[in-house]
């Protein structure tokens, strides 16, 4: 288990909306990604961080980029269906039937490791290759 | 997986289902310890949750990073999983005012990059 920071996939995200865009193409799927690039957190050459987005707008998906939740309101319509309001960093509001968190810190799981083999990030510790 | 009902069940496959697994011996638990000088683990079964140990040669620890719902699904039994899955498809099926996902690739998320839940 090499040292490693907290990486997210940045592919989840994409994954998920479009997974969700094919099956359903009648839904309406937005994708609201904080960094001016998708997959900014991979090293992948920029046009295919480019396409990617582009490939997701073809299907029709909305991709707001460099933008941020900063707040989240859950309400219910008239009718009882759920739904959310979302306040991004500009000030602009997206209103979402359902909200997917596609991020999430990810931990070690080295509780069964010896502790001393561990670093104080809780990574096992390894000799570089 | 999370879109497709259809799909939803042919992504678990129980460790019986797959041929070239069943000449290995596969125990459903958690390493609680691993005594690396006995070269002893400590498994406590998912099943009746009783603890067993047993020595080994070699180690290999590939239980990777811990992530939540929905990047993985969080369930220990396809059972589980489907109702997991399928309740999950039926939120966004059923979305009267569309789905956002939110994440497309962040390197890191700390304490209050996020206020969201």
């Amino acid at each position: 288990m090499p040292q490693a920071n907290s990486r997210i996939p940045g592919a989840v995200g994409i994954e998920m909306a479009a997974e969700i865009k094919l099956v359903m193409p009648k839904q309406q799927v937005t994708l609201i990604h904080s960094r001016e690039k998708l997959l900014s957190s991979e090293s992948l050459p920029d046009d295919f961080k480019d396409r990617s987005r582009s490939v997701l707008e073809g299907m029709g998906i909305e991709v707001l980029m460099g933008q941020r939740v900063v707040e989240t309101v859950n309400l219910t319509s008239e009718d009882g269906s759920p739904y959310s309001q979302l306040r991004l960093d500009r000030g602009t509001t997206v209103v979402a039937g359902h909200v997917i968190y596609a991020m999430s810190k990810s931990i070690p799981s080295t509780a069964y490791m010896p502790s001393t083999s561990l670093d104080d990030q809780q990574y096992v510790q390894v000799t570089p290759s | 997986m999370l879109a497709s009902s259809t799909f939803a069940p042919k992504a678990w496959r129980k460790f019986n289902d797959i041929p070239a697994l069943r000449s290995i011996k596969t125990i459903r638990g958690t390493v609680e310890r691993i005594d690396s000088k006995l070269r002893r683990a400590t498994i406590r079964e998912a099943e009746g949750g009783s603890s067993l140990e047993t020595t080994y040669d070699f180690f290999v620890g590939a239980s990777g990073l811990r992530r939540a719902w929905p990047v993985v699904p969080q369930s220990l039994t396809k059972e589980t999983y489907l109702s997991e899955a399928l309740r999950h498809i039926d939120l966004v099926k059923s979305a009267k005012r569309g789905v956002v996902v939110v994440g497309g690739g962040i390197s890191h998320l700390t304490d209050g990059e996020y206020a969201a839940s």
